[in-house]
């Protein structure tokens, strides 16, 4: 009788190695003092939100561009010839600023290997355009376009936009857009439009990034500058087309930049993370 | 000698149904102990002097080791109890001492008679004791004559081995297999030691379960193919089998030109093969039931070449292989130009599904290049059509099996462009498929590691991602057309081979036709007798009639086709079909495939 009230006058401990009259799974009051709750939050500034959001826009303004090229190369505003002029001078002015950027060194290598690149590139892309533009000749416009739209969607989704996420994947999203854009080159007349589109949607979205990526590591400025610049080239050639898709387009840019960071902003008072004891170890290198 | 039943468990004692009605006599046969059953072969009369000369008895005649008991009928007019008969027989009689008795000290006889009593009877030379002791028995009555005419029996228990039926069944053609094995073994040893005993001996049998001579229609049988057949030997067989052993034959390349023709593989199964056959007749001495494999098998050749024989004489008299051939012929240029109008659609707009035009018209007009070249032959073949036909029916001569191998190969013959444009669209379309997924791996970020065997996560460069993704949506596009050109084609060749599989199919039921087995069927139902029934004739004591009938033609067929390899062992079940149609895979269904070694 008297060891008893001895034995629980004694605090618990949470051990097991020592016999304390109890079950293995008996928990005192000191439960949950451990626990800690929002350990790692970050208070979010709503303009630094919005100057970050703009990184998602980029790649959108990419979309639209593409999509506005097609339909102007559908109702022969813009000649396959100029695209094609214009798009090659554009990157490579691009390929010189990246090199200027990076200040590399070891130069024959990389520009090896970018020239083969380039030249497996073109030749394929020339060959195969006859194909190509056939190839969907049977299948109705709305099918086409309806795996258009998936297509850029996942392009959209599955694109690294700096994050670490596991659904990231570069080369789900850039075949994406190619298919995309093979699909949009089948509608066109002529075995030229095909090919001037499909290297036209190459560079913009599998050279492009590159670069964008090493501008916003070295001039992290110059990043709403591009926005402004990109978002009025987009707006006016999407007006050129349809008046509607303008205004759908402005709505989604407005939704993105303002929308979408207040609203995270909003929420932040609900955030309830739980971190204890009983988290996963992480090791420390 | 034995020592009469010991222990517990059933005890089966087997006696010929002929027996019931003999008078008293010492019982001949065979025991065995350990799995309790004792088998009454025969029933010998006591000898009339009593003093004898044991030399006398000793010298040429096996000793009486295989007297097992004593057989009393009770309308005999010495009778009395069981045991004193028992006593009465065993005390009396000079045979008792003879000098294999003698020699052992305490054995036990088994003492039947026909009101049903078994006593197992020690008797001693010297004091003449009889203790007759009661055991659980079973008496199983027999069909000796039955069992001696019956050629099929041990094939039937024999391949009743390799069946694999339920547990009921199992049991059951256990202890029929059991039964049958027991009764047959004693009957031999019987049949070898009369044909050892003496004559005194011989002349003393009440009762023998042995065959004097040969069944007559056995006989008859075999004199009158013993002249066809040594005429079909020694012209035809013996020179066929030696050409078909040649080492030039051995070459794998002149071997896949004869295996390739069912015509000439027929004729190398039939008559290639028989050589050996004879051989593996001739040296092993076959059970004398037994009707030899050659009568079996020339047999059932005379019946193929008589049936080829008839078909050629209907076909040559009634004249009508001119029309035939005639309306052959234009038969095939009509399914020719069938054809190119079937191509012509699919290069259309074929049910309304949206095919690739310039792949279509590429394919179609390939396929239509080969109709044009089909066309062509027919019509140099067409002048000697019907003369082919008339001399390939000549081939009767050498059986109906023959002819249909001819008509087998003919049809492939006619058809050989289906087969060819089948084989194009499938290896197209393996290809296709394979490319596929091999490029949707790479759409998707991914490799397949062959190593490990599974997908792993790889990093590509831009411009393979570029051409890969290129290279994919060219061939997703174009996958429609060529599964539909694909499927038209595996479609008419599965109605090809299907025909084709019907033939063959009756050749190899002619190549096993059982005529012989189905005559004597006919003719002496006693020698073809396999199946057991098991009636009860009385309850006290148990008394059971084996009775042995004689089987059935189905079972008879059954007998004859046990060897043909079934489908599941060829690999050929409707799963595997349907998968080789998906994937692509061509179909051989006439090439058995070879077993694959596993490099472990």
């Amino acid at each position: 009788m008297a060891m008893s009230c001895d034995r629980s006058r004694k605090k618990w401990q949470k051990v097991l190695y020592k016999d304390q009259g109890v079950s293995d799974n008996y928990v005192d009051e000191s439960f949950l003092e451990e626990m800690k709750k929002n350990l790692h939050i970050r208070t979010y500034e709503f303009w630094a939100v919005v100057r970050e959001s703009n990184v998602v826009m980029h790649q959108i303004y990419s979309v639209w561009i593409f999509v506005a090229v097609y339909f102007h190369m559908r109702n022969f505003v813009l000649t396959p010839q100029f695209l094609f002029e214009m798009s090659s001078a554009v990157t490579i002015v691009g390929y010189i600023v990246n090199f200027v950027i990076l200040h590399e060194n070891a130069l024959t290598k990389s520009r090896w290997k970018d020239g083969k690149t380039m030249g497996i590139f073109l030749i394929l892309g020339f060959s195969l355009s006859p194909i190509l533009m056939t190839l969907t000749k049977t299948i109705s416009t709305d099918t086409i376009y309806a795996m258009t739209f998936f297509m850029l969607l996942a392009n959209l989704l599955f694109h690294d936009y700096g994050t670490d996420a596991a659904i990231v994947s570069q080369a789900f999203s850039l075949n994406a857009a190619i298919f995309a854009s093979i699909c949009l080159a089948s509608r066109l007349p002529t075995t030229w439009h095909a090919f001037s589109l499909v290297t036209f949607a190459f560079e913009l979205f599998a050279l492009w990034p590159i670069l964008r990526r090493n501008l916003k590591i070295h001039f992290p400025r110059l990043q709403i500058i591009l926005s402004f610049l990109l978002g009025s080239v987009v707006t006016v050639s999407v007006a050129t087309v349809s008046s509607v898709a303008v205004v759908v387009f402005l709505l989604l840019h407005l939704f993105i930049t303002i929308l979408c960071p207040a609203w995270l902003i909003r929420l932040q008072p609900y955030k309830n993370n739980i971190h204890g004891p009983w988290d996963e170890a992480v090791i420390k290198q | 000698m034995w020592k009469g039943p010991r222990g517990s468990g059933l005890f089966r004692i087997y006696f010929p149904i002929e027996c019931l009605n003999r008078p008293s006599a010492f019982t001949i046969g065979y025991v065995d102990e350990s799995n309790k059953w004792a088998v009454v072969t025969g029933l010998l009369r006591p000898s009339e002097s009593s003093a004898r000369d044991p030399e006398g008895q000793d010298r040429g005649s096996t000793p009486l080791s295989s007297l097992i008991g004593i057989w009393i009928n009770r309308d005999d007019d010495r009778g009395g109890g069981g045991e004193e008969d028992a006593l009465h027989w065993t005390g009396d009689h000079s045979l008792y001492s003879s000098s294999s008795l003698s020699s052992s000290s305490d054995t036990d006889l088994l003492c039947l008679s026909k009101t049903g009593e078994v006593l197992a009877v020690n008797g001693h030379p010297d004091h003449y004791l009889c203790k007759g002791r009661a055991f659980e028995f079973v008496i199983i009555l027999y069909d000796s004559a039955l069992f001696l005419a019956s050629c099929t029996l041990m094939q039937l228990m024999n391949n009743s081995d390799d069946d694999d039926g339920d547990d009921a069944g199992d049991r059951r053609n256990n202890r029929q297999q059991d039964n049958v094995q027991i009764i047959s073994g004693s009957l031999a040893k019987h049949q070898t030691y009369v044909d050892s005993c003496g004559s005194e001996i011989q002349k003393r049998f009440a009762f023998s379960a042995h065959r004097r001579r040969k069944p007559f229609l056995l006989h008859v049988a075999d004199c009158m193919f013993a002249f066809p057949e040594y005429l079909l030997m020694n012209l035809i067989l013996i020179p066929s089998s030696w050409l078909s052993n040649l080492r030039f034959f051995q070459i794998p390349a002149i071997k896949m030109m004869i295996d390739i023709p069912s015509t000439l593989n027929q004729m190398k199964i039939r008559y290639g093969s028989y050589q050996t056959e004879c051989l593996t007749a001739q040296t092993g001495r076959h059970c004398p039931k037994q009707p030899s494999t050659r009568n079996v098998n020339v047999c059932c050749l005379f019946g193929d070449v008589c049936l080829g024989l008839l078909t050629l004489g209907f076909l040559w008299t009634s004249g009508c292989i001119d029309s035939y051939a005639d309306r052959f012929i234009v038969w095939a240029e009509a399914v020719a130009v069938e054809f190119e109008s079937l191509l012509h659609w699919l290069m259309g707009v074929p049910a309304g599904l949206k095919v690739n035009e310039p792949l279509a018209y590429f394919l179609g007009h390939f396929f239509l290049y080969h109709i044009f070249l089909w066309k062509a032959y027919l019509r140099t073949l067409r002048p000697f059509w019907s003369d082919i036909c008339y001399y390939s029916c000549l081939s009767g001569c050498l059986g109906l099996t023959v002819q249909l191998s001819l008509l087998q190969d003919l049809i492939s013959m006619m058809t050989i462009h289906i087969y060819c444009f089948y084989v194009y669209a499938a290896r197209l379309y393996h290809l296709q498929i394979v490319a596929l997924s091999s490029l949707w791996r790479l759409f998707c970020g991914k490799k397949l590691n062959v190593l490990r065997k599974r997908i792993d996560s790889a990093s590509y460069d831009i411009d393979q991602l570029f051409a890969g993704t290129l290279f994919f949506t060219i061939l997703l596009f174009t996958f429609p057309t060529t599964t539909l050109f694909y499927l038209v084609f595996a479609v008419l060749r599965l109605l090809v081979l299907s025909i084709q599989g019907m033939l063959s199919t009756s050749v190899s039921f002619m190549n096993k036709m059982p005529v012989y087995w189905f005559f004597l069927r006919l003719v002496r139902p006693s020698s073809t007798a396999g199946r057991l029934n098991a009636s009860v004739v009385q309850h006290e004591p148990l008394c059971i009639y084996l009775q042995l009938k004689p089987i059935s033609f189905r079972e008879l067929f059954r007998m004859s086709t046990r060897n043909a390899p079934s489908a599941e062992v060829l690999g050929n079940t409707w799963t595997s079909l349907g998968k080789k149609l998906i994937l692509g895979e061509l179909i051989y269904p006439w090439i058995e495939p070879s077993p694959k070694s596993h490099p472990s």
